[in-house]
């Protein structure tokens, strides 16, 4: 600590204070301040980017959201789409059966029918045969001489009222 | 108070009447000046686009904080060579207050405890705003400008003194509170060591522990003086810049 006034040291303070202030701005505070814009320059720009790639996020969500949407569309389309394939499908299936059944019903039916005539010739040529057989045992069971000749006496007395 | 001794290192002619002889302050001066030097030239000089390590974090640290604090608000980005005399500014003085924290008095002092260095250090500051107010304005309205406007000009013999007092006081306070803030700080850290060497033994801790907090302390003072007295030159160079 010193009072003295002492002009040299005053001189000596400007001119040592003057001669680090040239070196100082030309060796060291002018790369300095090329850093410090680089380094702002570079925040700036990884700002910039920060928010531009923020933006593309939401661009690619909204379009990743539309693309969901359009997907799911078209899922509830193709779904409502088959559903309806189906029912059509399970529709002309059904419509197919009924009429493959009623076909071979009816081919059924013919069939009865047919077995059912030949059934009922069959039966009418056994119920002939029975009949003509039983009449033989009729007649024969019946027919005795006396019987016959008034049998063909009557025939005899018809065919010449007839003639 | 026991005031340094200046030894004459170099004797040198006087010029215009001035002793320019080197002398130990000078010496110290130029100490705080390679100091500043060697602590911000490798951290200027390093061209890494993010700070790394303790040492470039801090020194990078104090820089900016010079920059945002005081640069941005007076020369902003209108006068690169202003930035860089704030910080010049800025850094010798705190280089030339922490040179009385080295533990060696016979050797180190705080150069700014001496009148003549912060007399010279805010002479150079007015200088720089005279300079700078009358190249804004010319001589003529820098003479104008002790006189603002809207003053009614009969009032010129109270309001132009007023002004003239305040412009002069500038230096002054400059000076005066970095002078005598480095020099009670030291005072009173020399009276706590001077009280610890010569206490007896059981009391010797109390003054000790005195003189560490002081030294803390002193440490805060050097930063709190060099800030405030560049942010000071800022605010008068931005007014300077301003003026209109």
């Amino acid at each position: 600590m010193n009072l003295t006034i002492d002009p040299g040291l005053v001189v000596w303070t400007l001119i040592t204070f003057a001669g680090l202030l040239l070196v100082l701005s030309r060796v060291a505070f002018k790369p300095l301040q090329k850093i410090l814009s680089e380094r702002e320059r570079l925040i700036e720009e990884s700002l910039r980017k920060a928010a531009e790639a923020a933006e593309e996020v939401e661009r690619i969500r909204r379009r990743n959201e539309e693309a969901m949407g359009a997907a799911r569309a078209e899922a509830a389309r193709i779904l409502e789409e088959s559903r309806h394939l189906a029912a059509e499908a399970r529709q002309e299936s059904l419509r197919e059966a009924r009429r493959e059944a009623e076909a071979i019903l009816a081919e059924a039916r013919n069939e009865m029918d047919r077995e059912i005539r030949r059934g009922l010739d069959e039966l009418k040529q056994t119920v002939a045969n029975l009949s003509v057989r039983v009449a033989q045992e009729v007649i024969r069971e019946e027919m005795n001489p006396e019987r016959h000749e008034a049998l063909v006496k009557d025939f005899v007395e018809r065919l010449k009222r007839a003639s | 108070m026991q005031e340094a001794i200046r030894r004459v290192w170099i004797p040198l002619p006087r010029v215009a009447g001035i002793d320019m002889s080197v002398t130990n302050d000078v010496a110290l001066l130029w100490v705080a000046a390679a100091l500043t030097f060697v602590v911000l030239l490798p951290v200027c000089r390093r061209r890494t686009l993010v700070a790394r390590g303790f040492y470039q974090n801090l020194v990078e640290g104090l820089i900016e904080l010079v920059e945002r604090e005081i640069v941005a608000d007076s020369v902003g980005r209108r006068g690169r060579f202003w930035a860089s005399f704030l910080l010049t500014l800025f850094f010798f003085i705190l280089f030339s207050n922490l040179l009385g924290l080295v533990p060696l008095p016979q050797v180190f002092e705080s150069v700014t405890a001496d009148i003549n260095v912060a007399a010279a250090l805010a002479l150079m500051v007015f200088g720089v705003t005279v300079f700078l107010s009358i190249r804004r304005r010319g001589l003529l309205g820098f003479a104008r400008s002790f006189l603002p406007a809207g003053v009614p000009w009969w009032l010129g013999f109270l309001v132009v003194p007023i002004e003239i007092i305040s412009w002069v006081a500038r230096p002054i306070s400059l000076a005066v509170r970095l002078f005598a803030n480095m020099m009670a700080g030291h005072a009173l850290l020399f009276v706590f060591i001077g009280l610890a060497m010569g206490s007896v033994a059981l009391l010797k801790p109390l003054p000790l522990a005195g003189a560490i907090f002081m030294d803390v302390f002193e440490l805060f003072v050097c930063f709190i003086q060099a800030f405030i007295f560049t942010m000071l030159a800022g605010i008068y160079i931005r007014e300077a810049m301003e003026e209109t």
